[in-house]
């Protein structure tokens, strides 16, 4: 072991930094909406909650419309998720074979896609014409594959050694079943990043949800979230049955951010323990 | 490790179930109608009806609940179908344009218009529908407003009306202060600035809430953005808006780059150091008129229309005050030219443009009290004739989507104490009106016709205000700079930016320099 000197010292502080900057935002966030009402208004910055109160959560969860909202943004990041790896993987494992005809043909429709956005009024356009507009899979189906998730995909299968495949044809594996009892295992920690990526990126659907819903009962969480953050507009979350509680829209805009936000936070040390490697060196030596 | 990613499985599995049971009704349930309804035009269930679409912001505080039962009583009375779409305020125009853009024109649009260069060049580029014509044919919408008014929505171009007004509501930025707290600290209602500048410094040193700490902010602003403060510079003898040069009536200036602009925010500056101003203002993200309502603040400078909010507030007596001086000046609204906030335009592509003016006209004479109350015994009351909306809580939700549908307000409505009713009692309503009109005998007019089109000013308008935003943040926030000094360099840069340039544009395009009037007419 080497023995700590100045240099990693240099990096520890600026990784303390780092830290720190990263924490503050979200610690005055958390006591904001903890604390009691009149509280926020008497001091800036708040590291801790001041007057310990649970209202605005009380508040918050009174609400349909913000759990319905959060409804339907499970609903399209567990099922947009799914479909996204199901179709991804696919894609990527046929890519990954250098035996596919026309390879370098469907490489080039992947990598022009990444490169190039047709941009929103077209994407718009699309989407209606296929009769999408103001429906759930408007959310999940536009883009359900991500052409650089594809090729992240992709290098990550032509990397597996392919005598496994070889060993498992020899055993009498059959295509399909390679794919899904000897591929998709043993790419696990690939496939937990992509799907992360995914995961993440529907939990924070926000154009989407704009532009193609426009019926506010289909709304996603972030759409919600941001009249009720940056347009100020509480009565989105009306049908709240209030009256006892007296509160401040700080205190609730910081409540609802807490509520949109953690369970995605909840997800990444669920997916943590799949982000080791060494699981294929250890199958072809064994 | 394989039974393990197995149950992993089942766990997910199950999620996914569990979430289409509870999305799956709002969710794929709605997809088939809904798509067919914006292509074909209309619904499933009542085909013959013709289907009216509206897109409109949602403000804050406005709510609409789709296919409420009061939206169904509307539909019945009209025989039409109603079919809203309310994207929130903040992304409004980016939702319109990409809809415009794809073809996707509902029947009644509210554009920001004449106030919006972008959403005026809509007119010329036909997309709504002229519409003198159909206006006589619906005299009860035509006599909700003025001639005057009627006059003011003629576009320059064609002098054509191409939309019904939303106006703007009456007053501007006025001063709410704390009664209570001059009260228990022995103090007058302050009538010049000096006076406010004395009860700010007892504020922030008296301890007015008696809470032992020294902890009320004295003054506070609205919001952040900078016009929350400009009307303050009419005490300085400025004007925040254009206003034709005292040497030469035919040459307008622009006031926010006057030296009166750089004495006020010197000012401003003074008392934020002094620890006078709430330290948030337009770099926090907490609201003024938050502060004020929580009670931490003791002198609010708020639009007058947000004094309801807070007149009968069982927490603290708040007055407003009447128009300060200072010296031979004294506290002015600042007014636009033209008192229209937003207009209802109608698609040149609509199938069916009487039924969409049928509704508007409806909004404003038979379908009022559903459009402005709800229904009486599920949203409000009437008591000696007044009606009186129920606690928010105590309102059917199911007829209570008053702010969603609503369209326009008949004229009358601004100077009657009905428009405060809605909120306040009958004496709280009046008192705001008194203090209104009290306000607008001082008015600092913005003489720019925002409905002429200025293409230079389209194209550079917003860069040159995040010129001025930048430099007068700095002039009020930075401690150490000299203030002048930082006002100079901004007016040069925002010159140089291309301000001179609009300057001359716009004094060469609008003719007319004189100056705006209008009243709103009574009932």
């Amino acid at each position: 072991m080497q023995k700590t000197n100045a240099y990693d010292y240099g990096i520890y502080l600026l990784l303390a930094i780092a830290c720190v900057i990263t924490i503050v935002p979200v610690l005055h966030v958390l006591s904001v909406s903890l604390s009691e009402p009149q509280a926020v208004y008497r001091s800036n910055l708040m590291l801790y909650p001041r007057q310990l109160s649970w209202d605005a959560y009380q508040y918050v969860f009174a609400t349909p419309t913000l759990v319905r909202a959060f409804g339907i943004t499970v609903f399209i990041t567990v099922v947009g998720t799914m479909l996204n790896l199901l179709f991804t993987i696919t894609g990527a494992y046929a890519l990954s074979k250098r035996t596919l005809p026309g390879l370098s043909f469907f490489m080039i429709l992947v990598i022009v896609v990444m490169n190039f956005n047709a941009g929103l009024i077209p994407g718009y356009l699309n989407v209606k014409s296929l009769g999408l507009l103001n429906s759930v899979w408007a959310m999940i189906l536009p883009g359900v594959v991500n052409a650089f998730n594809l090729i992240l995909m992709r290098n990550f299968f032509m990397d597996l050694p392919e005598e496994i495949e070889e060993a498992a044809k020899i055993d009498g594996c059959s295509d399909l079943a390679l794919i899904f009892r000897i591929v998709i295992p043993i790419s696990l920690p690939a496939i937990a990043t992509i799907g992360l990526f995914y995961g993440v990126a529907h939990w924070n659907e926000f154009f989407k949800g704009l532009f193609y819903i426009t019926d506010n009962r289909l709304w996603p969480l972030q759409v919600l979230l941001k009249t009720i953050v940056f347009d100020n507009n509480l009565n989105s979350l009306v049908g709240a049955n209030t009256s006892d509680i007296l509160i401040e829209p700080a205190n609730v805009q910081a409540a609802s951010i807490v509520f949109a936000t953690v369970p995605i936070v909840i997800v990444y040390p669920f997916l943590q323990k799949h982000f080791v490697k060494g699981i294929v060196m250890g199958a072809v030596k064994g | 490790m394989i039974n393990r990613i197995k149950k992993g499985m089942g766990a997910t599995t199950g999620i996914v179930m569990a979430a289409a049971l509870v999305t799956g009704c709002s969710g794929s349930g709605d997809e088939g109608s809904s798509s067919t309804a914006s292509n074909a035009g209309a619904t499933a269930t009542s085909s013959e009806r013709p289907t009216i679409s509206v897109i409109k912001p949602l403000y804050s505080s406005h709510v609409y609940f789709p296919d409420s039962g009061l939206e169904k009583i509307i539909e019945d009375e009209l025989n039409i179908n109603l079919q809203y779409e309310t994207p929130p305020s903040g992304d409004y125009k980016t939702v319109l344009n990409v809809k415009l853009a794809g073809g996707d024109i509902p029947d009644i649009v509210a554009t920001m218009s004449p106030g919006d260069s972008e959403h005026n060049a809509l007119i010329s580029q036909g997309v709504f529908l002229p519409l003198d014509d159909y206006l006589e044919k619906f005299p009860k919408l035509k006599e909700s407003f003025s001639e005057e008014i009627w006059d003011l929505m003629r576009s320059p171009t064609d002098g054509k009306i191409y939309g019904v007004p939303w106006l703007r509501d009456r007053g501007g930025s006025g001063i709410f202060i704390r009664k209570d707290w001059l009260d228990k600290l022995g103090l007058s209602e302050p009538k010049t600035l000096d006076e406010l500048y004395d009860v700010l410094v007892a504020f922030r040193d008296k301890d007015p809430d008696g809470n032992g700490a020294k902890d009320t902010i004295p003054l506070a602003f609205r919001d952040n953005n900078l016009s929350t403060i400009y009307p303050f510079v009419t005490l300085f003898g400025g004007n925040p808006g254009w206003y034709p040069e005292s040497s030469d009536p035919n040459k307008l200036v622009f006031g926010q780059v006057q030296p009166e602009m750089a004495e006020m925010l010197a000012y401003l500056n003074t008392l934020r150091q002094e620890g006078l101003i709430d330290p948030d203002l337009l770099i926090g993200n907490t609201l003024g008129l938050d502060k004020f309502k929580a009670g931490t603040a003791g002198v609010l400078v708020g639009t007058l229309g947000d004094f309801r909010q807070m007149v009968e507030s069982t927490t603290m007596k708040a007055v407003i005050l009447d128009p300060i001086t200072n010296g031979d000046q004294v506290w002015k609204l600042a007014l636009p030219a033209l008192p229209v906030s937003r207009t209802n335009q109608i698609s040149a592509k609509s199938q069916n443009p009487e039924a969409a003016l049928r509704y508007l006209e409806y909004q404003v004479t038979d379908g009022f009290d559903y459009i402005q109350y709800g229904v009486e015994g599920k949203t409000y009351s009437v008591e000696n004739g007044v009606k009186i909306p129920f606690a928010e809580d105590k309102k059917d939700n199911n007829y209570n989507t008053t702010t969603g549908l609503e369209l326009l307000q008949p004229e009358w409505l601004f100077s009657d104490t009905e428009k405060f009713t809605k909120f306040v009692s009958v004496d709280s309503a009046n008192y705001m009106l008194g203090k209104i009109d009290n306000y607008e005998k001082n008015i600092a007019f913005d003489y720019l016709r925002t409905n002429i089109v200025f293409p230079y000013r389209n194209e550079v308008w917003s860069q040159l205000d995040t010129i001025l935003k930048e430099g007068y943040t700095k002039m009020i926030v930075d401690k150490n700079a000299d203030p002048m000094a930082i006002f100079e360099e901004t007016v040069e840069k925002w010159k140089a930016a291309g301000g001179t340039k609009v300057i001359d544009e716009a004094n060469e395009l609008q003719e007319d320099k004189s100056a705006p009037t209008y009243r709103y007419q009574k009932k």
